[in-house]
C-alpha cells in the first residue's frame, strides 16, 4: 500500500518536472531537467517493480537510466549547445503561468477520464495512470504551445516518457524485447531529430517553427 | 467499257482519294500527292463518261434505292455528257494545278482540302447524272455543304462571313428547287425524273414549277438579284476551288434551268414568257455583271463579277432557245440553246484558266489586289500568256472560243428579232444591244485587268521580286489556253456536236451549224464564219510588222531612242502609271445609276448578314450570362471554401498536432462519460 501511494507521488513529481523541461528558457537546461525527469521515470520503475515483483522492470529501469538519464541528455546538450535564434527569444506561445494553468486542467481532465477505467491490475495506480496519460498530452502540448524546434524535440521525448510509464504500469511483465524496442526509440529518434534541428537552423537560419512553412516546395 | 462504267470508275477513285486524302493527313505532302492522282484519274475517267456519251445514245442505271420513292437512277444523256466532261475537265486541270498550289495553304488542313474537293466534284458528276429527284437534291445538297467548306476554308471573318451569305442563298435556293420537285412528283406520283418527263401540268403549275425552279437554279447559277454571294464566295475559296466554283458549278445552276424548263416540263409546251423572263434576266446579269467587274480592283472579285455576266450571256443563249420552242420555230430553238450550252463550255474553260492565272499571280505576290501587282509578264511569262488567252476569250476576241459562242448568241437574238410575236421582236434587239454593251464593257475590263497586273511597272516589292510559278501550275493553265484556242478554232466541228446535245435535249431534228470550215447560224443565206480563216488572217496580220521592220530596219534602228518616255519634263515615276481605279473611273461616273441598283441590292442582302450578326451577338451574350449566373457562383464559392480549407491546412506541424490534442481530448472526454 505505501509503494503504489509512493509510486503516486513520485508521478506528480514527473509533472513538475516536465513543466520544467517545457518552460526552460534555453535547450540545454531544458536537456538538463530532462535528464531529472528521466532520473524520476527511473525511480518510478524501481518502485512499480518492487510493488509487482516484475523482474523485467528492473532491467527496463537499468536501459531507461542509461537512455534517458545519461544518453539522450549528453547528446542533445552537444548538440543544441551552439544552436542559438535571439531573435525567437523563449519561443513559448502562451506565459507560463497560463501554460502551469492548462497543464493543471489537462491533469483534471486525464484523472476524470481514468476515473471509468476498471482494470484490475491498475486499479492502485489510477493517480499514477491519469499522470502518464496527462504526461503524454504534456508532451503534445509543449509541442504546440513552444515555437523554438528544439523545445519540440523535448516536447516529443515527454510523449514517450508518458507513454513508456502508461506501458510500465498496465503492463510491468512485458518482455524485455519491448523494453529494446523503446530504447531504441528514444535514443535515434532524438539523434535524427536534433540533426534535422541542426540542419534546419544552417538553411533557415532559424529555429522559428513558424518560419518552417517557407520551405514548402 | 461503257459511259457508265467509266463514270463509276471515276466515282469510286474519287471516293477513295477523298478518304486516302483525309486519313493521311498529318502528312500534307503524302495527303496532297495521293489526292491530285487519284483526282488526275478520276477525271481522265470521268472525262471518257461525258465524251463517250455526247453523241451517244441515253444510257441509264437503275438500282432499289433505300426507299420505294427513292430509285438510284443515273442516266447520261448527251447533256449530262457534257456537263459531266466539262466538270471532269476543269478538275483534271484543277487537280494538276492544286499540286503546287496547295503549298500555299500547308499546316492548315491539305488533307481536308483534298477530301472536299473530292466530295465537291464527284457530287457534282452526281447532281447532273442523277434522275431521280431525292438523289438530285441529295447530291445537290453534298455540292453545296462541299463548297462551303472550301470558301471558309481561310476561317478568317471575310471568308466566314462569306460563306455564311453562301451556305444561307444556297439553301434558299434548294428550297425553292425542292417545291417544284415536290410539286412535280405530286402530279407525277413519283421521285423518278422519268415519270416527271411524262406528267402534263396545267398552265399556271407548270409555270410555278418553272418559276420555282428558275429562282432556285437560278441562285445557284448566280444570275442578278441573286448573285451577291457569289463575288463574295468565290474569292475565298482557294483558286483551284474557285476556278470549279466559278467555272462549273455555277453551271449546274444553268443546267439546272434547262433540265426543268425543257427537260422536265418538256411534257407541255413552253410559254413564251418563260423564254423572255429568262432573256430579260440574262441581260440585266450581263451588263451589271460586268459594269460591277469594272470597279473591283481585287482580282478574284473581278473575275467573280464576270461570272455573273458570263451566266447572263448563257441566259440569253438559253431564253433565245427557250423562245424559239415556244414559237415554234424549231432552228431558232436550237441554235439559242446550242449557243448558251457553248458558252457554258467556253466560260468554264476560259473562266477556270483565269482563276488559275489570278491563283498563281496571288501564290507569288501574296495579295488580291492589282493595284499591287503591275509588271508581271516580264516575270511570270507562261501566267502571263495564259491569261492574256484567257482574257482575250472571254472579251471575244476572234478567233477564240469566247467570241464563236456569243457570235452564235448575237445569231440567236437576230434570228428571233426578225421574227416572231411582237413581244419577242422588242425583247430581243434589247437583249443583242445589251449584249454588244457588255462585250464592250468586257474588253475594258481585262484591258485594264491584264494591263494593271502583267504590264507597266511593279508597283510592290514582291511585284518586282515575283518568279514564275511552279511547273504544275503553269500546265494547268497552259492546257486550259490551249483549250480556249481550240474551241475556237475547231468551232465547225465542235458546233454541230453541241447542236446534236441541244437538238436532243429539246427533242428536235438537228440543224445545220456548220459547213466545212465556215460556222452557219441555221441557214447560209443569213451569215456566216470561219474561225480557221480569221486565225490565218491574224497570223498573216502578225507577220506584216515583221516585213515592215525588215524594210526599214536597216536605216531607223541607228536612231531609236531606248530612254525613260517623255513625262512632262518630270522624271517617270511608278505613280504615274494608270491604276486600276483611274482606269475604270469614267466607267464609274458614267454608270453611276447602275451602281446604286447594286447598293441597294447589297443592302436588301446585307439584312441577312446583320441578322447573322446579331444572332452571334446574342449568341455571344448569352453564353457570359449562364457564366456570370452559374459558373461563375460556384468557381467563387469553391475558391472561397478553399481559402478556408488552407488555413486549416497551414503546413506548420504544430497546428496538426493541436489537431491530434484536440481529437484525444474529445475522445477522452467521450470516454469519460
Amino acid at each position: 500500500m505505501q509503494g503504489t501511494l509512493f509510486i503516486n507521488g513520485l508521478s506528480g513529481f514527473l509533472i513538475v518536472t516536465a513543466l520544467l523541461v517545457a518552460l526552460a528558457p534555453r535547450p540545454v537546461q531544458a536537456a538538463r531537467f530532462y535528464a531529472l525527469q528521466s532520473l524520476v521515470l527511473v525511480a518510478l520503475f524501481v518502485s512499480i517493480a518492487m510493488t509487482t515483483g516484475s523482474t523485467e522492470l528492473y532491467l527496463w529501469s537499468a536501459s531507461a537510466f542509461v537512455t534517458k538519464v545519461v544518453l539522450v541528455p549528453v547528446i542533445m546538450t552537444k548538440m543544441f549547445r551552439r544552436l542559438e535564434d535571439p531573435e525567437l527569444g523563449s519561443g513559448a506561445v502562451m506565459p507560463a503561468a497560463l501554460s502551469i494553468v492548462g497543464a493543471a486542467l489537462i491533469v483534471i481532465l486525464c484523472y476524470a477520464v481514468i476515473s471509468r477505467v476498471t482494470l484490475p491490475a491498475a486499479l492502485p495506480l489510477k493517480p499514477a495512470l491519469a499522470i502518464s496519460l496527462a504526461h503524454f498530452f504534456l508532451g503534445l502540448g509543449c509541442i504546440v504551445g513552444q515555437r523554438n524546434i528544439l523545445k519540440q524535440v523535448f516536447g516529443y521525448c515527454l510523449m514517450e516518457n508518458g507513454s513508456h510509464l502508461t506501458l510500465a504500469i498496465l503492463a510491468p511483465n512485458a518482455p524485455e524485447l519491448v523494453e529494446v524496442g523503446i530504447a531504441t526509440d528514444a535514443v535515434f529518434a532524438v539523434v535524427i531529430m536534433a540533426v534535422l534541428g541542426m540542419r534546419i537552423s544552417k538553411t533557415l537560419g532559424s529555429l522559428d517553427a513558424r518560419k518552417l512553412t517557407t520551405l514548402k516546395g | 467499257m461503257t459511259p457508265l462504267e467509266f463514270l463509276g470508275l471515276s466515282l469510286a477513285l474519287s471516293l477513295i482519294g477523298a478518304f486516302a486524302s483525309l486519313i493521311l493527313g498529318r502528312s500534307e505532302t503524302l495527303a496532297s500527292g495521293i489526292a491530285s492522282v487519284a483526282g488526275v484519274l478520276a477525271a481522265a475517267s470521268g472525262l471518257g463518261a461525258g465524251l463517250l456519251s455526247l453523241t451517244g445514245p441515253v444510257s441509264t442505271l437503275a438500282l432499289d434505292g433505300p426507299y420505294p420513292f427513292a430509285h438510284f437512277v443515273l442516266r447520261l444523256d448527251p447533256l449530262a455528257g457534257l456537263m459531266v466532261a466539262v466538270i471532269s475537265l476543269l478538275s483534271l486541270v484543277a487537280w494538276i494545278y492544286g499540286l503546287a498550289y496547295v503549298r500555299e495553304y500547308s499546316g492548315r488542313g491539305v488533307g481536308g482540302m483534298g477530301f472536299f474537293m473530292h466530295l465537291f466534284i464527284a457530287s457534282m458528276m452526281l447532281v447532273v447524272t442523277a434522275d431521280n429527284a431525292f438523289w438530285f437534291l441529295i447530291f445537290f445538297e453534298m455540292m453545296s455543304l462541299a463548297s462551303y467548306f472550301l470558301v471558309i476554308f481561310d476561317e478568317d471573318k471575310n471568308a466566314v462571313g462569306a460563306g455564311f451569305l453562301y451556305f444561307f442563298v444556297a439553301h434558299a435556293g434548294s428550297v425553292l428547287i425542292m417545291a417544284a420537285f415536290f410539286l412535280l412528283a405530286n402530279a407525277a406520283g413519283s421521285f423518278d425524273f422519268e415519270a416527271f418527263r411524262h406528267v402534263s401540268l396545267s398552265a399556271p403549275m407548270a409555270s410555278t414549277v418553272f418559276v420555282l425552279g428558275f429562282l432556285g437554279f437560278g441562285a445557284k447559277a448566280g444570275m442578278i438579284p441573286l448573285h451577291i454571294w457569289l463575288p463574295k464566295a468565290h474569292p475565298a475559296a482557294p483558286s483551284h476551288a474557285s476556278a470549279l466554283m466559278s467555272g462549273v458549278m455555277i453551271k449546274i445552276g444553268i443546267f439546272g434551268i434547262v433540265k426543268v424548263a425543257l427537260d422536265l416540263l418538256g411534257g407541255g409546251q413552253p410559254m413564251l414568257w418563260w423564254g423572255v423572263l429568262v432573256l430579260a434576266f440574262g441581260a440585266v446579269s450581263s451588263v451589271l455583271g460586268v459594269v460591277y467587274a469594272l470597279a473591283e480592283h481585287d482580282i478574284k472579285k473581278l473575275l467573280a463579277y464576270h461570272s455573273v455576266e458570263n451566266i447572263g450571256i448563257i441566259l440569253l443563249g438559253v431564253g433565245t432557245g427557250m423562245i424559239g420552242l415556244a414559237e415554234g420555230q424549231p432552228v431558232l430553238a436550237v441554235l439559242g440553246l446550242m449557243a448558251g450550252l457553248y458558252h457554258l463550255v467556253n466560260h468554264a474553260v476560259f473562266k477556270g484558266l483565269l482563276f488559275l492565272g489570278a491563283g498563281s499571280v496571288i501564290f507569288r505576290v501574296h495579295t488580291k489586289d492589282m493595284e499591287e501587282m503591275g509588271g508581271l509578264a516580264k516575270t511570270m511569262p507562261w501566267t502571263a500568256l495564259s491569261f492574256l488567252v484567257g482574257a482575250l476569250a472571254i472579251s471575244a476576241i476572234p478567233p477564240l472560243n469566247g467570241f464563236v459562242s456569243e457570235w452564235y448568241t448575237y445569231q440567236g437574238l437576230f434570228a428571233a428579232a426578225l421574227s416572231g410575236s411582237f413581244l419577242v421582236q422588242f425583247a430581243t434587239p434589247i437583249a443583242a444591244v445589251m449584249l454588244a454593251l457588255t462585250g464592250a464593257l468586257a474588253v475594258m475590263c481585262f484591258v485594264k485587268a491584264y494591263g494593271v497586273i502583267f504590264a507597266g511597272p511593279s508597283r510592290s516589292a514582291h511585284a518586282a521580286h515575283a518568279t514564275e510559278a511552279p511547273a504544275p501550275m503553269v500546265t494547268g493553265m497552259v492546257v486550259l489556253a490551249l483549250a480556249c484556242v481550240c474551241l475556237g478554232l475547231a468551232a465547225p466541228w465542235i458546233a454541230p456536236v453541241i447542236g446534236g446535245i441541244a437538238s436532243a435535249t429539246l427533242g428536235l431534228p438537228t440543224t445545220t451549224l456548220a459547213d466545212g470550215a465556215l460556222l452557219i447560224p441555221g441557214a447560209a443565206s443569213t451569215t456566216v464564219l470561219s474561225t480557221p480563216l480569221i486565225a490565218i488572217l491574224l497570223l498573216a496580220l502578225a507577220t506584216l510588222p515583221i516585213v515592215v521592220k525588215a524594210m526599214f530596219s536597216g536605216t531607223r534602228i541607228a536612231r531609236r531612242r531606248s530612254d525613260a518616255p517623255w513625262a512632262a519634263g518630270y522624271l517617270p515615276d511608278i505613280r504615274m502609271a494608270l491604276t486600276a481605279k483611274s482606269f475604270a473611273q469614267p466607267i464609274r461616273m458614267f454608270f453611276v445609276p447602275l451602281y446604286a441598283v447594286r447598293k441597294s441590292v447589297a443592302g436588301a442582302w446585307s439584312h441577312i448578314t446583320i441578322g447573322f450578326e446579331n444572332f452571334v451577338c446574342l449568341a455571344r451574350r448569352t453564353e457570359p450570362w449562364a457564366d456570370t449566373r452559374f459558373v461563375d457562383p460556384v468557381t467563387r464559392g469553391v475558391t472561397v471554401t478553399g481559402r478556408w480549407m488552407q488555413v486549416i491546412q497551414g503546413g506548420d506541424f504544430r497546428i496538426y498536432c493541436l489537431y491530434i490534442v484536440g481529437a484525444l481530448i474529445v475522445l477522452l472526454a467521450v470516454a469519460a462519460h
